[in-house]
C-alpha cells in the first residue's frame, strides 16, 4: 500500500506548523473571524439545549443518561446544517438506530428527531 | 464582570459563551500556552495521530485488496477514523457494541457495503460486525 505522508513527515510538520510564536500569531490574526464564526456557528447547538431538556424532563429520562441524546441532537444539527432532502431522511434513519443499539430510548429519539429536523 | 442570565436547566447563557470564547481566543496567550508546554505538545500528537495513522493505512490495504472504487474510499476511511478513536476509548463487548452501531449507521446512512465494513473492523480492531 503506497503510503502519501509517513507519521514521521507528518509529525515534522505538525512540530514546524505548531511553532508557539506562529501559532500565536496566526491566532491574533482570524480572532475576528473565529468569533464571529463561532456565534454563528454554535448558536444552533446552543438553542437546542432548553428544548431538547424539555423532552427528556417529560419522558423521565433519568440526568444521568442524558448525554447520549445531546450527542444525538448534536449529530442531527450537525447533518440538519449540511444535508436535506432524502438525504438527511436517511441520516436521521441511521442515526436511530445508531444510538438505539447504542442503549437509547427510540421513541425519545424519534421525538427529538422531529423536534431538529422536523 | 457583567453575570449572565441563567435559566432553569441552562448552565451558561449564549452571551456568557461567546464572551468566554472570545477572550480565550487571544493569540498572545495561545503563544504563551504553546510555550509552556513545550515538547509535550509535539509527543502528544504523535502518539494520538499513530492510532488513526495506522487505521487508515490499515483500511486502505483492505480497500486495494477488495477492489473498492476509489471514489468510494472516503466513506470507509471515515469508518476507519471513528475506529480508531474506539480503540482508545472502549475495549471488550463495549467495543463490540459501539463498533456494531457504527456499522449500522455507516451502512444505512452513507450505503456502505457492510462486508466491506466488517472486513475493515476486523482488520483495525480484530472486531467483527453481526453482518
Amino acid at each position: 500500500m503506497p503510503i502519501s505522508h509517513t507519521l514521521e513527515e507528518m509529525v515534522a510538520k505538525y512540530t514546524a506548523k505548531m511553532n508557539a510564536t506562529q501559532a500565536g500569531t496566526r491566532y491574533g490574526n482570524s480572532k475576528n473571524i473565529a468569533v464571529e464564526r463561532y456565534q454563528e456557528g454554535v448558536y444552533p447547538f446552543f438553542a437546542n439545549i432548553p428544548r431538547i431538556k424539555n423532552i427528556l424532563w417529560n419522558n423521565g429520562v433519568p440526568a444521568a443518561y442524558q448525554g447520549i441524546y445531546f450527542a444525538f441532537v448534536n449529530k442531527l444539527q450537525h447533518y440538519g446544517d449540511k444535508q436535506g432532502g432524502v438525504t438527511l431522511e436517511d441520516i436521521v434513519a441511521a442515526l436511530q438506530q445508531e444510538f438505539t443499539t447504542l442503549g437509547a430510548d427510540p421513541a425519545v429519539l424519534s421525538q427529538l428527531a422531529n423536534l431538529i429536523v422536523g | 464582570m457583567a453575570r449572565h442570565h441563567r435559566r432553569h436547566g441552562y448552565p451558561r447563557s449564549f452571551s456568557g459563551a461567546v464572551a468566554k470564547y472570545e477572550l480565550k481566543y487571544d493569540g498572545t496567550n495561545f503563544t504563551n500556552r504553546l510555550t509552556a508546554l513545550g515538547n509535550l505538545v509535539y509527543q502528544n500528537y504523535e502518539e494520538g495521530i499513530s492510532n488513526t495513522y495506522d487505521a487508515v493505512n490499515i483500511a486502505k490495504g483492505v480497500l486495494a485488496d477488495l477492489g473498492v472504487p476509489p471514489g468510494q474510499w472516503a466513506n470507509y476511511i471515515a469508518f476507519a477514523e471513528e475506529l480508531a478513536k474506539y480503540s482508545v476509548k472502549y475495549a471488550g463487548t463495549t467495543l463490540q457494541i459501539r463498533v456494531n452501531a457504527l456499522a449500522q449507521y455507516f451502512e444505512n446512512a452513507y450505503d456502505a457495503n457492510p462486508s466491506v465494513l466488517t472486513q475493515i473492523a476486523q482488520a483495525v480492531l480484530g472486531v467483527s460486525t453481526p453482518y
